[in-house]
């Protein structure tokens, strides 16, 4: 048998330059920016079903969301499978980043040709946001010392009469530490902002847990101790942040936004910042994302709904036991919400969120989420077309609605790292009002005047 | 982290995410986009290639919905809109020579405008093979190409060229004749016996 000329052509097929990372880079470009354009529009999810209802649909993804994350993990096997992989140890990891940094750079594409409503005189640009962050007390109202574990969490949570001669943090009970935010912004930042906290518990398991405590007051805002003025919060002006993607990100590692190394701090910072869309220009967003698309380990979620049930793109990135998530809108690229996620307890001796250790595994233990916004022409005044409405049917309400105008009071407890997600979460919102009037506090009560 | 699993999802299962995850279709574009670049390159030199390799990607992306669902590969349709690509490539080409800013024979043209003949880097085998190319024609030196970069049967290379198995067959045999012939006429490719060609020996015989 003489060689086939199929093997000199196969050679000769074989014998080219190895392909140049430059240019795949520059091809995947093209096909992010291709998906970009032929955005599917997703509609949003007008939801009426109950706060724990959509959590959890949130854990019963649809099928597609699911088979996202296998195929990705499945790429991964063949990498690593693959002798011949230049990176195998890495596989996992490349893939998923690959479609993360693909969704952020997608979103920043769409976000820089902003269609933000801006108020025009006699407007106000109307932002209502509910977000949560699941606390862990003990008996006393406090917060709940380190050494608690998940295990001593079902021991006290299966008795219903705890032991009295148990120390104090042997009654541990989780509670829902939740904000509501309105705010009525004008072009000048004149406004009006209102703040409406509650809490309510995890399960009726932690109601029992604190009735038999003695039913200690829950008032976790107030219980923050005040260490911190606003001006030592170390929020520097957004409107300084530059906007290279590359200075953007080494500026939010810097450690005035998070802690120097730390990419999941540059990471909820991206988020933070997101959340002000009023505050931060179209260039500063799509900046945000991109940087965001520089962190490594981040991973490409699928589409998943926030807590207010709007489905967008996850992207997340996981440590120390919580995944933290940005959930993007498919259309605009803007921020729907974010979430945090407790994927492992037991490795979250070290998360911010504390109460992550006292979880079941892929409990929400923290969220934030848009339910509506809009151009308004009087303060009170709520857009007509609003996409959400009120987001979270009450539940129990343990403790107390307040209205507080003055952020300050949350600022101060900024020292604190557990409060800290959920104040940063409202915290650019509350840096605006601070520039407010504060003559609305008595009026929140009736804030839906429509 | 979660394990990877046993099972490689296959190209059609990705394609299908895509239609609603369409951040998967860049599964597609990892796995394929490099063999597809390969093929490109070899016929129309690297710039064209990256611009045709990512335009197939993207046209891909486009017409994912397109995809017969009942196939169960994708890469003949990838390689078949890539082939489409490079088509349209040498229609523009041909109708940008057809100016008449330069006269030439095919020959010529081959070794000036076609990177098959753009290696001058090359040695032995690989020489004699990419001047045997050069100059046949463009559709059966792309089919040779095809079947020589992929592991395509003849069903499979007949779904890129959107032409028959038997039609395919009846091709893919006229180009080797083709190729050969030109092998032949170089008279560097004349052992017809029983046993292959030492072809290393002979080109460095040829260097010398």
């Amino acid at each position: 048998m003489r060689t086939d000329e199929l093997d000199l052509v196969r050679r000769f097929a074989q014998d080219g330059p190895e392909l140049p990372a430059e240019v795949m880079d520059r091809a995947r470009q093209r096909l992010t920016e291709a998906m970009a354009t032929s955005a599917e529009v997703v509609p949003l999810i007008t939801s009426s079903d109950t706060a724990v209802d959509r959590r959890r649909r949130r854990f019963v993804l649809p099928a597609v969301a699911a088979a996202v994350l296998v195929l990705a993990c499945i790429a991964v096997g063949v990498t690593v499978s693959g002798g011949g992989s230049p990176r195998p140890s890495t596989g996992v990891r490349v893939h998923r980043e690959s479609l993360a940094a693909a969704e952020l750079e997608r979103a920043a594409h769409l976000v820089a040709d902003d269609s933000t409503p801006v108020p025009g005189p006699g407007e106000y640009l109307y932002t209502e946001t509910d977000s949560a962050t699941l606390v862990a007390l003990n008996s006393g109202g406090n917060l709940t010392p380190p050494d608690v574990t998940p295990s001593t969490m079902v021991r006290q949570s299966a008795s219903s009469a705890p032991n009295p001669n148990a120390p104090d943090a042997g009654a541990t009970y989780r509670v829902w530490d939740e904000t509501h935010a309105q705010s009525w912004v004008d072009a000048n930042d004149n406004g009006r902002a209102s703040f409406t906290f509650s809490t309510s518990f995890f399960s009726p398991q932690d109601k029992s847990v604190w009735q038999a405590a003695g039913s200690p007051p829950v008032d976790v805002v107030a219980g923050a101790p005040s260490t911190a003025s606003l001006s030592a919060s170390g929020f520097p002006d957004v409107t300084g942040l530059p906007t290279d993607p590359q200075a953007l990100l080494r500026t939010l590692e810097s450690g005035a936004y998070g802690a120097p190394d730390d990419p999941s701090a540059a990471f909820s910072a991206v988020g933070e910042l997101l959340q002000d869309p009023k505050d931060t220009s179209p260039a500063l967003r799509s900046a945000l994302y991109q940087a965001a698309a520089l962190i490594p380990d981040t991973e490409a979620l699928g589409t998943i709904a926030d807590h207010a049930g709007q489905q967008g793109q996850g992207i997340g990135l996981t440590k120390d036991g919580v995944r933290s998530e940005l959930i993007v809108d498919p259309s605009s690229g803007q921020l729907l919400g974010t979430e945090d996620v407790a994927l492992d307890p037991s490795d979250a001796s070290e998360a911010l969120i504390q109460s992550a250790r006292v979880v079941p595994a892929g409990t929400v233990v923290s969220w934030w989420s848009v339910v509506d916004s809009g151009i308004v022409t009087r303060v009170s005044l709520l857009p007509t077309a609003s996409i959400g409405g009120n987001a979270a049917e009450p539940r129990e309400r343990a403790v107390r609605t307040t209205c507080n105008a003055f952020a300050l009071d949350l600022w101060r407890s900024l020292s604190q790292p557990l409060w800290r997600p959920l104040l940063s979460v409202t915290g650019l919102l509350m840096l605006r009002t601070s520039r407010l009037s504060r003559e609305h506090c008595g009026r929140s009560a009736e804030p839906q005047s429509v | 982290m979660i394990e990877a699993t046993e099972r490689e999802p296959s190209d059609r299962d990705v394609l299908r995410a895509s239609l609603k995850e369409p951040a998967t279709f860049g599964i597609l574009f990892d796995r394929h986009f490099r063999s597809v670049y390969r093929f490109l390159e070899r016929q129309v030199g690297a710039t064209a290639a990256e611009d045709l390799a990512a335009e197939t990607f993207t046209v891909a992306f486009a017409q994912r919905r397109t995809f017969d669902a009942r196939r169960r590969d994708v890469r003949p349709w990838l390689f078949g809109i890539a082939i489409n690509l490079l088509r349209n490539h040498r229609r523009a080409e041909a109708a940008r020579r057809d100016l008449g800013v330069r006269q030439a024979t095919r020959e010529r043209q081959a070794i000036d405008e076609d990177p098959v003949h753009d290696l001058a880097v090359v040695t032995g085998e690989v020489t004699r093979v990419a001047n045997a190319l050069a100059r046949i024609d463009n559709e059966p030196r792309t089919l040779l190409l095809l079947v020589a970069s992929t592991d395509f049967n003849i069903e499979q290379a007949a779904e890129s060229l959107h032409i028959s198995p038997a039609a395919t067959r009846t091709r893919l045999w006229r180009a080797r004749q083709q190729l050969r012939a030109e092998l032949g006429a170089s008279n560097r490719y004349t052992d017809e016996s029983s046993s292959a060609p030492d072809i290393r020996a002979e080109a460095s015989k040829e260097e010398q």
